[in-house]
């Protein structure tokens, strides 16, 4: 076999060879099962080279995507103007970094530290401030709502110590409401009913403690109990 | 009697076995935030629903394109959905942990398509993992995007389109031969 091994099982099994060569490697192959091992390796190769070729082509394909999530295609259906998470970019953040900052006194501005983007529908609009640093992000509405990321800790307790097991966020809205003087309600996202929360520098945490099934929501230094609700209910 | 057989989302699986970029990044963008609040609500981050949405959604479109959903009597996206939601709740199980949200209802009716890979490939995916990262771009490059082997040359960083095509028979010499005996220990 003067020609290349590789190439010349290549050429044997994308049918290139000429029928002349193909009658003579047919040939060896009979009285060589080593050779014929080797072209079942080979094909085998090949087969997985491709499949993986395609997995990374779609792969690199959906980062394409991932990275315009949010920015159209967006469909409003069975959202009604709640706050969708479509940061698709939260991935790249390190989360441990997030820092949710409320300037207070007015609800009016939240900045959101590590380019956390929300993205929101409806009245809710989402400024850039570039000269923020780490590439903060406003959110503002036009009413008195207020839309923000907050921490959401879990926490259990191993050999009688508390561990956080698990760290993620949940969209919380702010709605200034005068009927409502301070409730909530907690479906996939939270929201907080009040007329009155100014408080300066309160910052604001969800914990869900494992082992009691408890929902602990901070407010500054307060701790409130709360459970998934439909319905508008009283904080206390 | 007629029997309606209805397959909802023919014309998208079409449209994506096709290979229509346009339907597919719509879909692809249409069903993240639902698979990403699924994750959520099951102690997932971010990174994770990314992760296990796009590996699904690797499965699922290489289904398409293989014709197993050409019948498929779900909405794709309920397909999708219960794809992800299975390879969270193998994940969660290997961290040794449960679903919060229990059982979604929405589920039971869709038929799953086996894709269990076979022992058999997942040593041939070890093999590839053996023959090093540089080997694997040639051979991609080669086998999968069919490039001419100057282009390969150039973009691997290779001398001429001779010393590319004489690493990639090395290349395969190795992968073979890894190969070889990964089909003696399953087929002899």
């Amino acid at each position: 076999m003067d020609e290349n091994k590789a190439e010349l099982i290549d050429r044997y099994l994308d049918e290139e060879l000429s029928s002349d060569e193909k009658a003579s490697f047919e040939a060896l192959l009979e009285g060589d099962s080593d050779l014929k091992l080797e072209v079942e390796a080979q094909n085998a190769v090949r087969n997985m080279i491709r499949q993986q070729g395609e997995k990374a082509a779609l792969l690199r394909m959906f980062e394409g995507f991932h990275e315009t999530i949010g920015e159209k295609d967006i469909k409003k259906e069975d959202y009604n103007g709640k706050i969708i998470p479509l940061d698709e970019n939260l991935s790249n953040n390190r989360r441990s970094k997030k820092l949710f900052k409320i300037d207070l006194g007015n609800w009016s501005r939240i900045a959101v530290a590590a380019s956390v983007a929300l993205t929101i529908l409806g009245v809710w609009t989402v400024v850039k401030d570039r000269n923020a640093f780490d590439g903060a992000v406003e959110i503002r509405n036009n009413s008195d709502d207020e839309a923000l990321r907050i921490p959401f800790l879990t926490w259990g307790t191993v050999d009688g110590k508390p561990v956080l097991q698990d760290r993620k966020f949940i969209d919380l809205k702010i709605t200034r409401k005068t009927r409502y003087k301070f409730h909530y309600r907690f479906k996939s996202f939270l929201e907080i009913y009040s007329d009155s929360l100014t408080a300066k520098g309160e910052k604001i945490t969800l914990q869900f403690d494992s082992d009691s099934k408890v929902h602990k929501l901070w407010i500054g230094k307060k701790i409130f109990i709360i459970k998934k609700t439909e319905e508008i209910i009283p904080l206390q | 009697m007629i029997t309606e057989i209805s397959f909802p989302d023919s014309p998208l699986i079409k449209a994506i076995k096709d290979g229509n970029e346009r339907a597919l990044s719509l879909f692809y963008k249409e069903n993240f935030g639902k698979i990403q609040n699924m994750v959520f609500k099951n102690s997932g981050s971010d990174d994770d629903a990314k992760d296990v949405y796009q590996e699904s959604m690797i499965e699922v479109v290489l289904q398409i394109k293989n014709g197993k959903l050409d019948q498929l009597n779900s909405k794709l996206s309920t397909y999708l959905y219960s794809v992800c939601y299975y390879k969270w709740i193998d994940r969660l199980r290997k961290k040794g942990r449960a679903m919060e949200s229990g059982f979604d209802n929405d589920l039971e009716d869709v038929v799953m398509v086996e894709d269990t890979p076979s022992p058999y490939l997942l040593a041939m995916e070890k093999v590839m993992g053996q023959i090093g990262d540089k080997c694997r771009d040639l051979l991609q490059a080669f086998y999968y995007e069919k490039l001419p082997m100057i282009q390969i040359a150039n973009r691997l960083g290779f001398l001429d389109d001779n010393s590319a095509k004489s690493q990639k028979n090395k290349c395969m010499d190795k992968a073979r031969g890894l190969a070889k005996n990964t089909i003696r220990q399953f087929y002899i």
